[in-house]
């Protein structure tokens, strides 16, 4: 079980002080209530402005971004808020007695371990009528706080603690330590969500969802591990520089496996995933890939002139999520539209003339239909960009959100065919994250697409992630012919469920933490050493990559999944990406549920939407590794005979 | 049609969808009507989910399962496999773009070509709270739902207006379609078996009860 141990930490500021800031001179409703959630009732003169909403929002994440440093911290959900209960509340207001608990209120605390050996993941529930109890009478109100507390240290936080107090203090509140953790021995510890439910009256629960990470698990101790085993499997900076030669070329077979079993040190992420992506040759020199990274961020840059020439809000900083122009290319006349963009500066002839050309596109009505078809996709962008990763810290600058509206509307100008899909925003933010030059960032992205782009391309009435849920279904078919067979009488045999798993790659099922673990532990398992000559070659074509694959290939050199499949000798056959395993093994696993639980197509999706948090990365991948082996085997037994 | 199991208590199930364009605000609607929750840090749908809640229609439970849709164009073949056996629809657009009025036809027509002509629809502008955004004047619209001949509201998923009453009345017209289809059959609705799958748009025809309503901000 998990070790509690004697709180020592220094306070700053901290949303228990906010609360209590807010909840006295209030007149916002809803930061009222998002506390009054938890704090208690509601007075009954509230003021419930629209204006006051909006500011108050504002308000709240200043107050909640504070913890954000520490990793990621959800937005108490709006429970319960509209006019009528927030009234009702305020109207019948209990004064509760002042009583003490005896016993610490935590009501429940569950572990769930997540894919990595040293993360656990745990959920603390503060129960409902406990706090009521413990709130005492101040203001004329019922009363009661909790309060986050760390040492308020970037980065490496050392100390949680969760208070429960029943006194509200304007300046300093009074804290009773009757709930109170500290994870000191862990080098981190990322507030994932906090869950504030109830039913605005006297029941309240507060949810603190965390994962805590020991040391041994964030790779900064270089091989240093060996103490208790399972550590330093993760592949660390050293271990990384180690594998280049003086000149620049990289072993990347030693570093694949570390990969495989322990992910990527979150520093040396962005430019690990360069090299699994293809971005680069491994053999290629540091001079040589220098050239290459200049020459790329020239072309993005290029690029990127090109598509602010078309739409000056590229590159500007700001963004729409409401379209600008019509289908037939006229300017949309809504108010959100002259809000997002300047309108005049976008769409009149004259500031275009400005940029110095005489072409079509100075002109309101564009008649170039490739223009219009990207321009119609730039609010979708916008709008999934408002919508991606908003929990992180990363995304509370504006500018971060504008860099990937800017790198996803230039993808969708660079790659018309696919263009922009939902979903793709999901993919492409990781990369933002992680690498810091734009350019470089888009290059990544644009290679993970290489990959991922037959799923977003659109032919005539059919996506193309449509060709894999026919391999998954292939795949479960000869793996376990039982649960298609159920599927498909449930009328899930075209596998629609499992759209969202392959589009965005899990990032849904898992943190967003676990999501870039697993795409690592793919992405090495998949390695090709070949990628970046069959990406980078011009005569090879992109849709029969096999052809050239074959040539020269050391074995040592691929990652497991890659070697397994090219010792199978299957190479005539449409290689399979890793993911397709990934969902069967996910189905898998839940096969026994599903046959017997599954009475219909909701249940199917209530039951693998039941991973959402579950997932076990690790599991899920070696769960790959094994249906794959099966399936190969199947196959390849089944061939002769047909 | 798929058979549901009857393990929990309800009288009635329907299945509604949830339909429009990118960013109207269905997902929103959705949790506030089924969780009573409005998340600003909400993420785009990929695919579908779905919801449940039951409500209480005259003296029968009715258990609503709600299938919520990704609203990109290019996603309709995928998502539109959804909309099988479905006997009501929200068909939502956002008050503040208009563009997102305009779709409101092709969905129709979507929504005409999947589904059972005798499908309840309600016309829903969602977002009613951005009073000083409003592209899409609530008369027009008004009149575009009588002309179509579906329901028709205005909401506020974020201040939670009329989003229960929607829900409600798209539920309680199927209920008496139903209703009606069950004594035009020459029997009870009450009489029904606990837990059957009511299938308002089968073969045999079910004589749609529509009238406009409005009850808009």
């Amino acid at each position: 079980m998990y070790h509690r141990r004697r709180h020592n930490g220094c306070f700053g500021t901290t949303l228990g002080q906010y609360l209590c800031r807010c909840s006295i001179g209030l007149t916002n409703a809803r930061d009222l209530f998002l506390f009054g959630n938890f704090l208690g009732p509601l007075p009954s003169n509230l003021d419930l402005d629209h204006t006051n909403y909006l500011l108050s929002t504002e308000r709240f994440r200043a107050a909640t971004s504070y913890y954000k440093p520490f990793g990621i911290l959800n937005q108490p959900s709006y429970s319960s808020f509209n006019h009528d209960t927030a009234r009702s509340v305020g109207e019948t207001v209990p004064l509760a007695t002042k009583k003490r608990p005896s016993q610490p209120l935590v009501t429940s605390s569950s572990y769930n371990n997540s894919s990595r050996p040293n993360v656990r993941r745990r959920v603390d529930t503060y129960a409902s009528q406990k706090i009521t109890q413990t709130s005492s009478a101040a203001c004329g109100q019922s009363s009661s706080c909790a309060y986050l507390q760390d040492s308020a240290k970037p980065m490496k936080l050392e100390t949680m603690t969760m208070y429960i107090d029943d006194k509200r203090d304007k300046e300093c509140p009074k804290m009773t330590p009757s709930a109170k953790y500290e994870y000191r021995s862990y080098s981190s510890l990322i507030l994932e969500k906090l869950i504030w439910s109830g039913d605005g009256r006297n029941n309240h629960v507060l949810q603190v969802h965390c994962t805590i990470q020991a040391e041994s698990d964030t790779g900064l101790q270089i091989d240093g591990g060996r103490k208790n085993g399972k550590s330093g499997k993760t592949l660390s900076v050293r271990k990384w520089r180690s594998a280049f030669s003086p000149e620049g070329c990289l072993d990347i077979g030693q570093t694949l496996g570390r990969i495989y079993r322990g992910g990527i040190h979150p520093s040396i992420r962005g430019e690990v995933w360069e090299f699994l992506l293809g971005c680069f040759d491994p053999k290629s020199t540091y001079e040589e890939r220098k050239e290459i990274r200049l020459m790329r961020r020239e072309e993005y840059i290029r690029l990127k002139e090109l598509c602010t020439y078309m739409f000056p809000l590229v590159g500007s900083g700001k963004f729409i999520t409401a379209p600008v122009i019509t289908e037939d290319g006229t300017p949309t006349q809504d108010p959100i539209v002259l809000l997002e963009a300047s309108h005049e500066k976008l769409l009149t002839p004259t500031t275009q003339a400005t940029v110095g050309s005489d072409s079509a596109m100075s002109c309101p009505k564009e008649d170039d239909k490739k223009i219009i078809q990207w321009k119609l996709t730039l609010h979708q962008i916008g709008l999934d960009v408002v919508r991606t990763d908003r929990t992180l810290m990363f995304y509370e600058k504006q500018e971060n959100l504008s860099k990937l509206w800017d790198v996803l509307s230039v993808y969708s100008w660079f790659d018309k065919e696919v263009g922009y899909g939902q979903g793709m925003s999901d993919l492409c933010s990781p990369m933002i994250m992680l690498l810091e030059d734009e350019a470089d960032a888009f290059w990544c992205f644009e290679r993970l697409m290489r990959r991922l782009r037959g799923n977003f391309k659109c032919v005539g009435n059919s996506v193309g992630v449509e060709s894999q849920l026919c391999n998954l279904a292939n795949v479960i078919q000869v793996v376990d012919p039982k649960l298609h067979k159920h599927l498909d009488y449930l009328g899930g045999g075209d596998y629609l469920f499992a759209f969202r798993m392959l589009m965005v790659l899990f990032r849904r099922e898992l943190s967003f933490g676990d999501s870039l673990f697993l795409w690592e532990m793919m992405w090495a398992l998949e390695y090709d050493p070949n990628l970046y000559t069959l990406y980078e070659e011009p005569e090879s074509d992109p849709d029969r990559p096999e052809d050239t694959k074959v040539k020269s290939k050391s074995s040592r050199q691929c990652g497991k999944y890659e070697r397994e499949y090219i010792r199978s000798g299957a190479k005539n056959d449409e290689p399979l990406p890793i993911s397709v395993f990934l969902v069967a093994s996910v189905l898998k696993e839940k096969s026994i549920k599903l046959l017997t639980e599954a009475k219909g197509l909701d249940d199917v999706l209530k039951i693998l939407n039941d991973t959402s948090g579950n997932l076990d990365a690790r599991k899920a991948c070696s769960g790959a590794m094994k249906l794959h082996r099966k399936y190969l085997k199947k196959v390849k037994l089944e061939k002769p005979s047909s | 049609m798929a058979a549901y199991r009857a393990d929990d208590d309800y009288d009635y199930l329907f299945k509604l969808v949830l339909i429009g364009d990118s960013g109207v605000g269905k997902s929103n609607l959705l949790s506030r009507f089924a969780k009573n929750e409005f998340n600003l840090e909400s993420k785009s749908t990929i695919g579908v989910e779905f919801a449940t809640r039951s409500i209480r229609v005259d003296d029968k439970i009715v258990k609503a399962q709600i299938w919520d849709t990704a609203g990109q164009e290019r996603y309709r073949a995928i998502t539109s496999a959804y909309y099988r056996g479905a006997v009501g629809a929200l068909l939502v657009y956002d008050t503040s773009r208009h563009v997102t009025f305009e779709n409101v036809e092709r969905w129709l027509k979507e929504l005409r070509d999947h589904t059972d002509q005798n499908i309840v629809i309600m016309l829903v502008g969602n977002k009613a709270d951005l009073r000083h955004l409003r592209a899409v004047p609530t008369e027009e619209a008004k009149a575009y739902a009588e002309k179509e001949n579906t329901y028709f509201m205005e909401t506020s998923a974020l201040e939670a207006l009329n989003v229960e009453t929607a829900f409600t009345e798209v539920l309680t017209q199927i209920y008496h379609v139903v209703s009606r289809k069950a004594l035009d059959a020459g029997n009870d609705p009450s009489a029904l078996p606990k837990g059957q799958t009511i299938n308002v748009g089968s073969k045999d025809d079910v004589s749609a009860v529509k009238k406009t309503t409005c009850c808009s901000a």
